[in-house]
């Protein structure tokens, strides 16, 4: 009966709790132990002594006391329990979001979206059992049976002996048949897993096998998989169920045993018949909390397992930035003309042998406009993740003026800093809290003013709720080329002084993208800005363009120039299908 | 309750080893009680010191219960899953004949995303409607009345006395619980489902959140919700707790009850001081079969609403008249869209409108637009997945809407936008369009469609797994993939849906080259912004919100200028980087 440490750790955090949801359940325990013998005291006495309802009733009324104390002792513990569940669970919710915004958004590539989702509510929730029922259910385990083999050592040795000896029996062979389980159904695992999944896949796929003509077919094979599903699983269970008949078979046959034992020697006259009634009646109760402890045994590792993801989430290392410097040398910095120089940076992604960018270090000067050109893969988007913040080099500093910017908090860099990713996210709010993102700073005038840079002033003219229309799921109530304008109003409305963009390449509607060009000359005008491009003319029009080849500088220069005296940045141009 | 009824139609046809589990199921709590009873009896006759041979029998019973306990408990468990399992096979097939005709659209509706989770969540529950509910139920009632007959076998009071405890424990107060707690149980799975999609939203917009610092508020908005889930679940901690106090409460003044009215009457002599025992003692055990009726009870309050939901599923779609078939031995197939108007259900405008053309074999079109401009509903429509609300699609001269819809697609050969990789082997994903294909087809299907170079790399060759739990595969690579079951298909009209857009010029070339020698006399239908595909095309379709503002060869479409014009300069001016 494994106790996870950290889980303990956590369970320790809320101890007065635990502690008392322990005692109350142990006191409800005693108080059983207590009423048995009181039930003895009156069925003997009726039996043997021969009294009347009068002669017991005082001992039936105590009993009647025991019940009542042991009702409210057992509806105090499973409210404590629940109570210290609910506290724990919320704690490592709290622990895991303050996590996850701390890593940013970086980890949560890779399709981790959904497996964080799935890990901070199902796995979360399924500690319930754990700490509610498993937990305090050890203790009890361990502290009840202690007590009664404290009271019938004294009373009776032989039933003692018999105690001592079958008890540890059961988690033995839990252990035992737990393992070979355990093996079955990892060797069965690849096929209960895909004959499990077979109906989820085949609804997954439906579309596709109606477009190849195999979707009525498909509906016999989904009962063939499912009925071999049944029969492996059905082996599976055939095994593991038998540890569960192993602990129901020493907890009633050793009762047996105590009865017969107890049984013979009352015959002989060697124990009082008080004493083998009560023993008869504790030794359930004896068993019973195992017993119970092995029912919860799976929905306490079924926590465990879940513990072990929240874990892993929170043991992730966090990119330590140590901000010295305080807002106003950044305010500053970017009243100046100032200069940003990227030196020497190195980034691997955590898994990849080699880097994803090496040794890159360029410079960018106030108000100019930059494009980002290379391959995809060449490194294009780690480095303006970097410039975000959304990662941290491994090597090498980016300097604005005189001051390393990573001496600079986060919150403050990205004050100065703006973000135009290529499908921004539009949440499932009014179109004011989508350009504000909640922040109370700004005001209605300050987002009309911005939805009027953007070129939403028209649309927000018929909007009915004005500025307070939800724009629902995704942005449903808006088109493409709208949702793009909202986010570009989250830029106005900010203002920041260095500008990152990345182009979006999807399909707009050829019409709506020649307006948004306007509004974009109107974005970039007085910044400065770095733009992945993936337009040939983004690339033609900027100041600078930056061509990086397999996560290194490829060259830094005019697009003519560049043509003219890199042949890796021709071959790149020329080589991308465009048709004269 | 009625979608629950239709549990209860499977249930039958399996009622052999329903009626067995039962069996087993009381016998298994009859031994329990038969246990602790014969062992009482032993022990208070012993203590009347009578000679051993009047014990035997008690002691054999002690015994046997004590073994027979287990192995009743091991082996209605095996039985009752067994039941389940069943069920569950059922549940699926007949779930999937409901819901096959009228899918994918009944199935992935414009919105609900999580429609599968909740298909599988609901029938999860329904599978364990018997051993959760049906079975506690039976076992409970049996049990009960059989308890009572014993102990009222002695004197009617306490019959009754017992039948009463048993039955406020095991039915009116869980029934009771479930009243009660059904408010919170509601409000809660709609605290949860809010929680789930504010964190989905927060963790998907967390870029755009830290960027603009904008963390605190929207993580304070999320805590918020969970602060109100943590609130309903103390509500509900509450409850459950009084619900097993109570439990512990009704099983304890039911023995207590049963003392205090059976005292007076063993000492009038109606019964023997050692039944007293035996009465308290099986009273005791007996309260084992209610123990599980309060889950019970909740159980069936989810199966109903689950059992409700997969009805209207199955009914939400409409079963069309197909009785038309076209012959198969057409010269010339021809695919005819005429006035084709479509709206999806809730939807404010019609996504295509007045969509006239026509494809022929051997004939290539194209059909270039924005995203969002229609053109996978207009794919969707052809494959009789959506019906148009006006106009017609036909099929050499037959109306889709007429046609079996099965038969129908069988026209079509298609290569989908997003490609779906069942989680089989390389050689069953690829068999999936043709059944009867040698393994040398399938490899060389796989070559035309320029992923010889990714299978020779592939240890296990067309054994490798691919899909959810299978190797990892590119966009690129799964789209030829795809390509390779469609060259596998013989179907007299070829739809594309940008089977270029993951793939280097050089490859997308050598692909679409293959095709066309590979398949001349088709019907093609492609979707592409590939200008040097454009080029090859016989006509294009120009889609601009829902309706074809142009049409024509590449070279008129460009003297034309408009829409296709600025197309072919926004085509121009993207940098593949690839």
């Amino acid at each position: 009966m494994r106790i996870h440490p950290r889980l303990f750790k956590e369970a320790r955090k809320n101890g007065l709790l635990f502690l008392l949801t322990a005692l109350a359940s142990f006191l409800a325990g005693g108080i059983a132990v207590i009423q048995s013998y009181q039930l003895s005291r009156v069925i003997s006495g009726v039996l043997i002594d021969q009294r009347t309802l009068k002669e017991v009733s005082s001992i039936l009324l105590f009993i009647l006391l025991l019940i009542f104390s042991r009702v409210v002792l057992t509806i105090i513990s499973e409210a404590l329990a629940g109570r210290m569940t609910i506290a724990i669970k919320q704690r490592l919710r709290a622990e895991l979001l303050d996590k996850v915004n701390r890593l940013g958004p970086e980890f949560l590539k890779n399709e981790k979206t959904g497996e964080l989702t799935t890990t901070a509510l199902q796995g979360v929730d399924a500690l319930d059992a754990y700490f509610s029922q498993y937990l305090p259910q050890v203790l009890i385990s361990v502290a009840l049976p202690l007590t009664i083999l404290a009271v019938v050592f004294p009373m009776d040795l032989l039933t003692g002996i018999i105690f001592v000896f079958t008890l540890p029996l059961i988690p033995v062979f839990m252990v035992l048949i737990g393992w070979a389980s355990e093996a079955l159904t990892k060797r069965q695992w690849k096929a209960l897993t895909y004959l499990g999944n077979y109906f989820l896949d085949t609804l997954q796929g439906i579309a596709t096998l109606k477009m190849l003509g195999r979707s009525k077919e498909r509906g016999n094979e989904v009962r063939d998989a499912s009925e071999r599903y049944r029969l492996a699983t059905l082996a599976v269970l055939r095994v593991t169920f038998i540890s569960a008949l192993a602990l129901e078979l020493i907890a009633t046959i050793s009762t047996a045993v105590v009865a017969v034992e107890i049984g013979l020697r009352l015959l002989y006259g060697r124990i009082a018949f008080q004493q083998a009634f009560f023993i008869l009646l504790i030794a359930p109760e004896y068993y019973l909390p195992l017993r119970n402890l092995s029912a919860r045994y799976h929905a306490g590792m079924t926590g465990v397992t879940a513990a072990q993801k929240i874990f892993e989430i929170l043991d992730v290392p966090e990119p330590a930035r140590q901000p010295v410097l305080s807002i106003e040398n950044l305010e500053q910095v970017f009243r100046t003309d100032y200069r940003l120089r990227v030196s020497n940076l190195y980034y691997s992604y955590p898994g990849m042998g080699s880097h994803s960018i090496q040794d890159i270090s360029f410079c960018m000067q106030k108000g100019l406009h930059y494009a980002l050109a290379g391959r995809s893969g060449s490194g294009k988007s780690t480095l303006a993740r970097i410039l975000l913040g959304f990662i941290e080099p491994q090597e090498g500093q980016i300097w604005v003026n005189g001051s390393q910017v990573q001496a600079y908090s986060l919150e403050d860099w990205r004050r100065f800093v703006g973000w135009l990713p290529q499908t921004p996210f539009i949440f499932n709010d009014t179109l004011f809290n989508n350009v504000t993102l909640r922040d109370t700073r700004f005001s209605t005038s300050d987002v009309e003013r911005a939805l009027r840079l953007a070129g939403l002033a028209q649309l927000l003219a018929t909007l009915p709720l004005g500025l307070h229309t939800p724009l629902l799921e995704g942005g449903a109530r808006f088109s493409g080329g709208q949702l793009q304008r909202v986010a570009l109003a989250r830029i106005f409305l900010r203002q920041p002084s260095l500008l990152v963009l990345d182009e979006p390449t999807s399909h707009l509607d050829p019409g709506l993208a020649r307006a948004l060009d306007d509004t974009f000359k109107t974005l970039l005008q007085d910044r400065t800005t770095l733009t992945i491009a993936h337009r040939l003319s983004t690339i033609a029009q900027a100041d600078e363009v930056i061509f990086l080849k397999d996560g290194q500088i490829g060259a830094i220069g005019k697009h003519a120039t560049l043509l003219e005296t890199c042949p890796d940045y021709g071959a790149f141009i020329h080589g991308s299908g465009v048709l004269a | 309750m009625k979608g629950l009824w239709r549990v209860c139609i499977i249930l039958k046809e399996f009622s052999g080893q329903v009626f067995l589990s039962l069996i087993l199921g009381v016998a298994a709590v009859a031994a329990g009680i038969g246990l602790l009873g014969t062992s009482a009896f032993l022990i208070a006759s012993a203590a009347f010191q009578p000679s051993i041979a009047e014990l035997q029998v008690a002691i054999v019973g002690v015994r046997f219960f004590g073994i027979s306990r287990g192995v009743f408990r091991y082996l209605e468990r095996l039985v009752s899953h067994s039941v389940n399992l069943h069920v569950l096979t059922r549940l699926r097939e007949d779930f999937y004949k409901r819901v096959e005709p009228g899918a994918p659209a009944n199935l992935f509706s414009q919105q609900g995303g999580d429609m599968l989770q909740r298909v599988m969540g609901d029938l999860e529950t329904l599978e364990n409607f018997y051993i959760r509910t049906i079975a506690p139920v039976v076992i409970a009632l049996v049990i009960l009345a059989g308890v009572s007959l014993f102990i009222g076998g002695y004197a009617l009071q306490l019959g009754l006395i017992m039948a009463a405890g048993m039955g406020i424990s095991g039915f009116i107060h869980p029934a009771l619980a479930v009243f009660i707690s059904r408010s919170p149980i509601i409000q809660l799975s709609r605290s949860k489902a809010a929680a789930s999609a504010r964190l989905v939203e927060t963790l998907q917009g967390l870029e755009d959140i830290q960027v603009y610092n904008a963390q605190a508020p929207y993580l304070e908005a999320l805590l918020g919700e969970f602060r109100w889930s943590a609130v309903l679940q103390k509500r509900l901690v509450n409850l459950n707790a009084v619900s097993s106090g109570l439990a512990l409460l009704f099983t304890h003044l039911t023995v207590l009850l049963l003392l205090w009215v059976g005292i007076p009457l063993g000492s009038a002599g109606q019964f023997s001081g050692i039944s007293l025992a035996v009465i308290t003692l099986v009273a005791l055990a007996s309260f084992e079969a209610v123990s599980a009726m309060p889950a019970a009870a909740l159980h069936l309050n989810a199966s109903a609403a689950a059992a409700n939901r997969q009805l209207t599923i199955g009914e939400e779609m409409s079963v069309y008249p197909r009785l038309t078939k076209t012959p198969r031995n057409i010269q010339r197939p021809e695919l005819a869209f005429e006035a084709v108007r479509f709206t999806y259900p809730n939807a404010q405008r019609p996504t295509l409108e007045d969509i006239h053309f026509k494809i022929t074999s051997g004939c290539k079109t194209a059909l270039v637009g924005a995203s969002g401009a229609g053109k996978t509903s207009l794919v969707n429509l052809l494959l009789n997945f959506e019906q148009p609300q006006e106009g017609s699609i036909q099929l050499n001269g037959v109306k889709l809407a007429e046609m079996d819809a099965e038969e129908s697609r069988s026209w079509f050969a298609v290569l989908p936008q997003s490609v779906y990789l069942f989680n089989d082997s390389l050689r069953g994903n690829l068999a999936l369009a043709k059944a009867d294909a040698s393994d040398e087809e399938l490899i060389s299907a796989l070559r035309a469609a320029c992923l010889s170079a990714w299978y020779e790399s592939l240890p296990e060759g067309l054994d490798t797994w691919v899909g959810e739990h299978g190797v990892k595969m590119s966009g690129g690579e799964r789209q030829r993939l795809a390509m390779a079951r469609v060259l596998l298909q013989d179907r007299a009209f070829i739809i594309l849906d940008e089977p270029t857009a993951n793939l280097d010029p050089a490859t997308a070339r050598k692909m679409m080259d293959q095709l066309f020698t590979r398949s001349p006399n088709k019907g093609l239908l492609l979707i592409t912004y590939d200008l040097g595909l454009l080029r090859e095309m016989d006509e294009i379709l120009v889609l601009s919100e829902g309706t074809i503002t142009q049409r024509g060869r590449m070279d008129s479409l460009l003297k034309a200028g408009g829409e296709f014009k600025h197309i072919f300069e926004m085509e121009n001016n993207k940098i593949r980087d690839s």
